[in-house]
C-alpha cells in the first residue's frame, strides 16, 4: 500500500546561486559520500536533484519533524538507480510510519531538477 | 561391539557437492548437536578441508568446542541463554545471531566491556559481528516485523558507533508448503528492504537450508546454511540422498554376541511381541534404545548381516535386539548394520525413521554415548 508520495522541483540556477552565496550550505545539506560519485565531486545540477529528493521525501513522510539533512543521504545502487541510505532520525521516522520501501526517481531538464518519492508499506 | 562408523570422505564429498550446487553462494555447514550426532570436531575438520565459508552452531558452548580444537573458520552461533558470554564470542571471532532487541543490547554491553579492556591495554577495539534474524513465519527465533523495525534501527545506531558490524541478515523456513515457503521468502525480502531503510547493508543474506536449497535453488543469496544434507541424508523422507549426489556418512553397527537355534513358537524379547513361526536361528546384537535405536520402531526395522537383509524380531530392549535369521549361517562376531549408506547394501536411516514414526535427524542425533565412534578416511 502507498503510504505517502512527494515531489519537489528545484531551479538549478537558483540552487547554484544559493550554493555560491553560502558555501557552507553544501556541507549542511549533504554528507561527504553523497557529494561524490566515483571519486569525483558531483556537478551542481546533480546535487540540485538530490536536494529535491530530500524535500520530496519530507513531503512523502508528511512532516519534517526532527529530520536532519544528513540522515537522508541520496545514493546510487550498483545499477545507478538512486535511493536513500537513511540513518538516525530519518530511518526512525520512516520505520515508525510502517514504511518498508521507498522509491525515488529524479530527472533534470530545462534548468530544473525534479524528484519524486513513493513510500510503500 | 557397538560402533558408529563415520566416513569423513563422505563428509568432504557432500560438502564439495553442495558447495558446487549453491555456487556462487557460499556454503555454511551446520555442525550443531555434535555435528548431527556424527562428532563435532572430526566432521568440522573434514568439512574445513573441503572448503567452507564457516560453521553454523546453535550456541557458544559448541563454538567454544570448535575454537578449543583450533578450528579457525568463521562461526555463527544463534541461540543464546541468559548466561551466554558474548565477551568470549567477540574475543574469539564468533559471529552472533541476534533476533531480539534484548540480545542486541546484551551484545552491545559485551562489546563495550571488551573494548574498555582493549583501551586499557592499548589493543585495538573491535565490533561484535552480528547476523540479524527475522522471523519470517517459522515462529521460533527472530524478530517479527514490529520488533524488526526497532531491531534494525538500534543495530544501525550500534553500527554507527562501531560497536557492532551487521554481517548478515537471515531467517529460517518452516517447510510447511510451497506456498508458505513463498510467503516466507517475500517476508524475508521485506525484512531486507526495511533493514536497508535503516541503513543496514549486510554482506550476506541467508534463508536457505538443506530442504529449501534443493526445492528453491533460486532463493540462494550470498550464503546457504546446510545441515542434514552435509551428512549425506536427504531432508525429504521420500527422496533418496543419491538423487542429490550425497553419500550418507554414518554407519551404525553392532557385533553378533550370541547365536542360537530355537524351536517354532519361541517368544522373543519383552512382551513376546514376536514369536518364531518355525524352528529358526536367533542372533543377539548388543545395541538397544540406550544406544539410540528407537524403541518405538514398531515396523520391524531392517538390519543387514553378511550382505543380507533381516528384520528386528520383537521389542527393542535397553541394551540389545534380536534378529531372526532363519536358517542362514551367521556367527558370533559378524557385523550387523542398522543403518548406513544404501549404496553399500546397508539399510538407510530413513527406513528406521519410517519404522519409528520419526525423522532421520532425530535418529542421527541420538546415538548413545556407549557406542564407540570410529572415523575413517581422515585427512
Amino acid at each position: 500500500m502507498i503510504l505517502g508520495i512527494g515531489a519537489d522541483l528545484v531551479d538549478v540556477a537558483r540552487f547554484e546561486r544559493a550554493m555560491s552565496r553560502t558555501p557552507r550550505l553544501r556541507a549542511r545539506l549533504f554528507s561527504e559520500p553523497e557529494m561524490m560519485r566515483d571519486g569525483q565531486p558531483l556537478p551542481l545540477r546533480s546535487l540540485a536533484g538530490r536536494f529535491a529528493a530530500k524535500e520530496a521525501l519530507i513531503k512523502a513522510l508528511g512532516d519534517s519533524g526532527d529530520l536532519t539533512w544528513h540522515d537522508m543521504p541520496v545514493v546510487s545502487d550498483a545499477l545507478g538507480n538512486p535511493g536513500f541510505a537513511l540513518r538516525g532520525t530519518a530511518a526512525a521516522a520512516v520505520l515508525d510510519r510502517g514504511i518498508a520501501r521507498i522509491h525515488l526517481t529524479m530527472s533534470h531538464d530545462a534548468g530544473v531538477a525534479i524528484a519524486f518519492v513513493v513510500a510503500e508499506s | 561391539m557397538r560402533e558408529m562408523l563415520v566416513d569423513l570422505e563422505a563428509i568432504r564429498h557432500n560438502i564439495r557437492t553442495l558447495a558446487a550446487r549453491v555456487a556462487p553462494a557460499a556454503l555454511m555447514p551446520v555442525v550443531k548437536a555434535d555435528a548431527y550426532g556424527h562428532g563435532l570436531i572430526p566432521v568440522a575438520r573434514a568439512a574445513s578441508e573441503a572448503g567452507v565459508a564457516g560453521f553454523g552452531v546453535v550456541d557458544l558452548d559448541e563454538a567454544k568446542a570448535l575454537r578449543a580444537a583450533a578450528i579457525v573458520d568463521p562461526i555463527l552461533a544463534w541461540l543464546h541463554g541468559p548466561d551466554a558470554d558474548f565477551t568470549w564470542a567477540i574475543a574469539n571471532h564468533v559471529d552472533l545471531g541476534v533476533g531480539s532487541l534484548e540480545v542486541l543490547e546484551r551484545v552491545g554491553i559485551a562489546v563495550r566491556t571488551v573494548n574498555a579492556f582493549a583501551e586499557r591495554s592499548g589493543a585495538e577495539s573491535r565490533p561484535a559481528i552480528v547476523h540479524l534474524k527475522a522471523d519470517t513465519g517459522l515462529g521460533r527465533g527472530g524478530a517479527t516485523e514490529e520488533e524488526w523495525r526497532r531491531l534494525v534501527l538500534r543495530a544501525a545506531e550500534l553500527q554507527e558507533a562501531d560497536e557492532i558490524r551487521v554481517r548478515g541478515v537471515w531467517s529460517h523456513l518452516a517447510n510447511a508448503s510451497p506456498e508458505a515457503d513463498r510467503a516466507q521468502f517475500e517476508a524475508f525480502d521485506r525484512a531486507l528492504a526495511i533493514a536497508r531503510l535503516a541503513g543496514i547493508a549486510p554482506e550476506v543474506r541467508h534463508i536457505e537450508s538443506s530442504a529449501s536449497m534443493l526445492t528453491h535453488p533460486e532463493q540462494a543469496r550470498e550464503l546457504v546454511r546446510v545441515g542434514i544434507a552435509a551428512y549425506g541424508v536427504s531432508p525429504f523422507g521420500d527422496r533418496r540422498p543419491a538423487e542429490f549426489g550425497l553419500a550418507p556418512a554414518m554407519e551404525l553397527a553392532g557385533t553378533l554376541v550370541q547365536v542360537k537355534r530355537v524351536p517354532a513358537g519361541h517368544g522373543v524379547s519383552y512382551g513376546h511381541r514376536y514369536v518364531t513361526p518355525s524352528e529358526t536361528t536367533l542372533a543377539l546384537v548388543p545395541l538397544g534404545y540406550a544406544d539410540g535405536l528407537p524403541r518405538s520402531a514398531s515396523g520391524r526395522p531392517p538390519v543387514v548381516i553378511r550382505g543380507k537383509r533381516y528384520r528386528i524380531a520383537g521389542t527393542i530392549a535397553m541394551d540389545q535386539v534380536v534378529i531372526d535369521v532363519g536358517d542362514d549361517e551367521v556367527r558370533v562376531g559378524d557385523r550387523a548394520v542398522f543403518w548406513g549408506d544404501p549404496a553399500t547394501g546397508a539399510p538407510s536411516v530413513q527406513e528406521w525413521a519410517d519404522a519409528a514414526g520419526t525423522i532421520a535427524y532425530e535418529l542421527l542425533t541420538k546415538v548413545g554415548p556407549r557406542v564407540h565412534r570410529r572415523y575413517v578416511n581422515g585427512g
